[in-house]
């Protein structure tokens, strides 16, 4: 139907005047942009389930061998056997429980996985947008410091390190992943404030007179959040993969402590005759990802103030 | 589109004439689990995997089959005990391009093993010849060597001192000069810098992947080799070698899990055979160590370990676990040591039966707190599969037996062995292969040489060892090393034996002709296909 | 544009300099050399004769001149010293070229898949394809390189013998390691691919330009792409350097002669020649790439200005 059809007169309307208190009627309760946040997640029932299905891997990290009642470091005659009642996951090749070995091994991962992951992108986001934000010569140079840093062979950097701290535990793999893992994040960070630089709200924040400080916390962050969680979320595993592929090579964790990822080393080789030793181990690092992946989705759907409804 | 008919045709029928002429070949693929550094026998860095395809694309003057010396590249050979001089006649040989093998090649090779500058590596397995010693550490020239070649068949080698096993512990292999002068550093890395005068010559080498091997038309023996083609492939990992022998990639595997075998026990494809490796696995104590410098704590480390549990659990019970030094792979001229003495540590632990109150008394001689619980020991390791398996087998066997705590300390090889040889370690544990040379386990542990990094020394030890590498009566001789076994082993417990090495080899079933002895110098010259 | 290309290009051998120099010392601050690495007990003269050979019983800093004059005057990397008579240069050149035909196509079938299927996850949001999608994403990067390539080894030339189990020389030894080489770097992808396609979807010019009457696919082309590729991009810089050292596991499952293992093998044997090159290589590569996507980034996104046009 064509508008100009329409008969409209006068007399079809009437007036109604305006509330002046109407415009200034909040429609919406006040918040914070946390607590918003935190609305929008706990919406979300798929980001909720993978926090549920991450705590209950952590309780289970914690807790698992309280509950099957097994020592994992303890060595019996019943070796390689499948999983049933009395060993819920089986043995390993020594006769140690696997339901208790693969709890601990939880904890070594999870340690290096979260810890190593959140140092890298907290140090590497703050490093990348200063980068970006102050841009030019610094910008130049910080990034070719990166560039070097990131280029020294890492296994090189890992040997030396587990040799100078005199032990190849936990801490001297996390310190040598941290010390060249941040870099990545760095890259990432300054691509995106790079190009949220020269946008209008950020001329009109500094016309303002906002310090850089506060810009950079408080629109540049929040506006590659996004990217950054993603990759937190891939960092995670990432790193648990590393610290695998470190067993692998010989430079890993090693007894008393395990991880998942020498857990699935040490299982590859009984892969053909005995799989569940290999997939258990391999289910905790999926479900791990998984949870964190869609977790991650989620909070990245309620930091983002573009999706806010 | 009829093109495209006709050609997959083609392409299908080349196919299968391919597949069949694979399928009546006399060829069969083996595999090695290191690159070869080099195929150059008597270059600085050789290693076990070059020594291996040299035994097919090189012709010695002798080789070990069955385990047994057998004259090979030699027609005949003569020794003088008056002057200690050996002399042999070589056979009719021809290198691949046609050229003849002369006494002058083998003397060439010789040669360049004791120029101080190429920096041979086992030279001390030359230092019997005449003024060997010298000339590699620069004080003599080359041309002093007590190695001639009067004329082109007869080859000419004079010692310093009576050396039983010479013939299979020395490297007599020829080199043509030509080639490897023309090559320079490079001899023996690459198909066109390699010659070959063995029953095989080098065709293909595709490093860290494949080498090919194919009968060499010239070799002496031509007529009794019966493989057209030898492919050696390049792998470490286990599961891929077992994927390829299922699949008849592999006609030849060696494996140690005895779930793998199973699969091919009671398949008519394959067959199975075992072998003990003449290699020892044990426990290294350093004799310097506050601790360890007394016997008895040695003792009581060696007893806690319960070495039957250790196998079960390490290796399903397929190696044997070791109470000795040598393990019935080594012996002389075919008798070995364990045919004739028992191995000395089971009669210490009949001797000592609680390991917990001999360790007591030895912290009590060292006027130490006679706790155990108060005693940490370092237990070193060099990284690997095993590794995390092994330190926890330890902890639990001396924490459970002896009451001690043990902290592990892994670094991977080259930091290991390194730390091991300085002395900077208290415990530690690593294998050790011998040869076919009785003498070399026991020569590692001589004062003098002091390869063994143990720091525990015995000139009772050193008299019998040696006067067993001087005796040509093979009966003395074992006698002697057992005696000397006893002492390293169970009364000063330098180092705790834990196991010996089997290996079981598959092979395709249709391989005849294969030789099993873990010395073999033989090659595949034999080893044919049969239906 | 071309200023600053040379600019980096200069940035590029300072910083392979720099790099170098570290590595080197590092390298030799670690316990162990090449000798060391062998087992047997070697005689004192042959000791000093190999010291000699190779120049190692100089003081390092001597060693390190020595190898920059290799550099400068002769264009020589120096030798292999656990494979003698191997140059590093030609090592480095002939297995870097198999490394890449199997790593290289794998970083790049992943990328292209991986954005064209993060796209198509992000545009179908919470519907059927992105959950599947995610699902196989996040199977990528779970399930660790050996264990798919050992996995893959077996099913299909095994239990289906489709392709050759070890080897290299045919187009079909090359299938297996390629598609396990290529689930990780999908994966990747196709996870940052559909968080930013998303983030730009959700913003006003996208709205603008659909109202514009532009068709889907125009849109996707025009404006979603352009703009949320670069997370992607700036992660393919380093994934196309890992290549060279990360493909080790891959080659030793399938016997692949790549750079990957003789750099293994030639950390834990300490063959310090060899070492360098391979971190020179890696270094020169990773600088490279870097130096490309930042190319890139002023090419598709305008509003980045190289650094002195501001």
């Amino acid at each position: 139907m064509n508008t100009f059809d329409l008969n409209l007169s006068d007399d079809l309307f009437t007036i109604e005047g305006c509330n002046a208190d109407e415009g200034e009627k909040l429609l919406r309760p006040h918040t914070t942009f946390l607590k918003d946040a935190w609305r929008r997640l706990r919406n979300n029932k798929i980001a909720i389930a993978a926090m549920c299905l991450l705590i209950l891997i952590a309780l289970y990290t914690l807790f698992g061998t309280m509950i099957c009642g097994y020592d994992p470091t303890k060595m019996s005659k019943e070796m390689n056997q499948a999983p049933s009642l009395k060993h819920w996951f089986g043995t390993d090749k020594l006769g140690r429980d696997l339901f208790a070995r693969v709890s601990i091994g939880g904890r070594v991962s999870m340690l290096i996985g979260v810890v190593g992951a959140l140092i890298t992108t907290l140090f590497g986001s703050i490093y990348g947008s200063v980068s970006a934000f102050i841009g030019g010569k610094v910008d130049a140079i910080m990034m070719r410091f990166v560039e070097i840093i990131s280029s020294i062979p890492y296994l090189i950097v890992v040997i030396m390190l587990s040799l100078m701290m005199n032990d190849s535990g936990v801490k001297s793999i996390l310190l040598a992943l941290c010390i060249v893992g941040w870099c990545q994040t760095a890259r990432l960070v300054r691509g995106q404030v790079l190009q949220l630089v020269n946008s209008d709200y950020v001329t009109a924040a500094r016309t303002l007179g906002v310090s850089n400080w506060k810009i950079i916390l408080r629109h540049m962050i929040p506006n590659t959040m996004s990217v950054i969680i993603v990759n937190l979320t891939f960092r995670i595993p990432n790193y648990i993969f590393s610290e695998a592929f470190l067993s692998y090579v010989g430079l890993g964790i090693s007894s008393p402590d395990t991880s998942w990822g020498s857990l699935a080393s040490a299982g590859k080789e009984n892969m053909f005759f005995h799989p569940y030793q290999l997939f258990f181990p391999a289910l905790m690092i999926a479900l791990t990802m998984l949870s964190f992946t869609l977790f991650g989705d989620g909070l990245r759907d309620a930091l983002d103030p573009k999706l806010r409804r | 589109m009829k093109k495209l008919l006709t050609a997959l045709a083609c392409a299908l029928l080349l196919m299968a004439l391919a597949v069949c002429a694979c399928a009546d070949g006399q060829e069969i693929t083996v595999y090695r689990t290191n690159e070869p550094t080099t195929l150059d026998r008597v270059a600085a860095t050789i290693d076990e995997a070059g020594k291996f395809i040299l035994w097919d694309a090189s012709e010695p003057l002798f080789r070990i089959e069955e385990g047994a010396t057998v004259l090979s590249g030699a027609e005949s050979y003569s020794y003088d005990e008056a002057t200690m001089t050996y002399t042999f006649t070589l056979r009719d040989n021809k290198w691949q391009d046609g050229v003849k093998v002369t006494a002058q090649d083998y003397l060439y090779s010789f040669q360049r093993m004791v120029d101080p500058k190429n920096a041979y590596g086992y030279i001390s397995d030359i230092y019997c010849i005449v003024n060997a010693e010298d000339i590699y550490a620069g004080k003599m020239d080359v041309s002093e060597l007590g190695v001639s070649a009067p004329d082109e068949k007869t080859l000419v080698i004079q010692l310093n001192e009576i050396t039983p096993a010479f013939l299979e512990v020395v490297p007599l292999y020829p080199q043509r000069q030509d080639f490897v002068e023309a090559a320079g550093d490079a001899y023996g890395i690459d198909v066109d810098k390699f010659i070959s005068c063995g029953p095989f010559k080098l065709t293909a080498w595709e490093h860290n992947s494949y080498l090919t091997l194919e009968k060499n038309d010239q070799y002496w023996d031509a007529d009794n080799v019966k493989l057209d083609k030898v492919t050696v492939l390049i792998t470490n990992d286990a599961e891929a070698q077992y994927s390829a022998m299922l699949n008849g990639t592999l006609d030849y595997c060696r494996f140690t899990s005895s779930n793998y075998i199973n699969t091919f026990l009671n398949d008519d494809r394959f067959q199975v055979e075992d072998a003990v490796l003449p290699t020892l696995t044990f426990v290294l104590f350093n004799g310097n160590d506050d601790l360890l410098k007394n016997a008895k704590i040695r003792q009581a480390l060696s007893l806690a370990i319960d070495r039957e549990f250790f196998v079960e659990a390490m290796y399903e019970g397929i190696y044997p676990p070791a109470y000795g030094l040598l393990s019935s792979a080594i012996g002389i001229n075919g008798v070995a040591l364990r045919d004739v003495a028992e191995e000395p540590v089971k009669a210490l632990a009949e001797a000592n039966p609680d390991p917990k109150a001999l360790f007591i008394e030895g912290l009590t001689e060292l006027g130490m707190d006679p706790d155990p619980s108060k005693i940490t020991l370092t237990f070193s390791i060099s990284s690997g599969a095993t590794t995390d398996d092994t330190i926890a087998l330890y902890q639990a066997m001396w924490g459970e037996t002896l009451g001690v705590n043990v902290v592990a300390d892994v670094s991977e090889w080259a930091s290991f062995w390194s730390d091991c040889k300085a002395g900077d370690f208290q415990i530690g544990t690593l294998a050790w292969s011998g040869e076919v040379d009785i003498s070399f386990l026991f020569n590692l542990f001589l004062t003098d040489s002091a390869q063994m990094p143990c720091f525990t020394y015995s000139s009772e030890f050193d008299e019998l060892v040696i006067k067993a590498n001087k005796s040509m009566d093979a009966d003395e001789r074992l006698a002697l090393y057992a005696q000397a076994e006893k002492i390293m082993m169970a009364d000063l417990a330098a180092i705790a034996p834990v196991c010996y090495r089997v290996q079981k080899d598959v092979l395709n079933s249709k391989i005849k002709g294969w030789d099993f002895n873990v010395f073999s110098t033989a090659g595949h010259r034999h080893v044919y296909l049969d239906d | 544009m071309l200023k600053y290309i040379l600019k980096r290009i200069l940035y590029m051998f300072f910083v392979l300099l720099i790099v170098t120099t570290i590595t080197f010392f590092l390298m030799h601050f670690i316990p162990g050399d090449p000798l060391t690495a062998m087992v047997q007990k070697l005689p004192e003269q042959t000791k000093i004769n190999y010291y000699a050979k190779y120049g190692l019983d100089k003081p390092v800093y001597i060693q390190y001149l020595v190898f920059l004059k290799g550099i400068f005057t002769q264009g020589t990397l120096g030798e292999s010293i656990r494979f003698p008579g191997r140059n590093v240069m030609d090592v480095l050149q002939k297995y870097s070229g198999f490394s890449s035909e199997i790593g290289l196509v794998a970083v790049a079938i992943g990328f292209v898949i991986g954005v064209i299927l993060g796209t198509l996850a992000a545009l179908k949001q919470n519907k059927l394809p992105d959950r599947v999608l995610g699902v196989i994403a996040i199977l990528g990067i779970s399930v660790p390189v050996y264990i798919l390539g050992t996995v893959f080894q077996y099913l299909f030339t095994v239990k289906w013998p489709l392709f050759p189990t070890l080897g290299w020389g045919t187009p079909a030894h090359k299938v297996l390691p390629i598609l396990c080489m290529s689930f990780a770097p999908l994966a990747t992808y196709t996870r940052y691919m559909r968080s930013s396609v998303l983030d730009v979807i959700n913003q006003d010019y996208i709205t603008m330009a659909e109202a514009k009457g532009l068709s889907f696919s125009q849109v996707v082309r025009h404006h979603v792409l352009r703009n949320s590729i670069l997370p992607s991009l700036t992660i393919l810089g380093p994934n196309v350097a890992d290549v060279f050292t990360g493909s080790f596991v891959i080659e030793s499952i399938f016997s692949i002669p790549g750079l990957g293992s003789y750099y293994i093998t030639a950390v834990n044997d300490r063959d310090f020649p060899m070492i360098i090159g391979c971190a020179m290589f890696y270094t020169a590569i990773y600088v490279l790439s870097l130096l490309v996507v930042d190319i890139l980034y002023v090419i598709i996104d305008p509003r980045i200005r190289l650094a002195q046009d501001k």
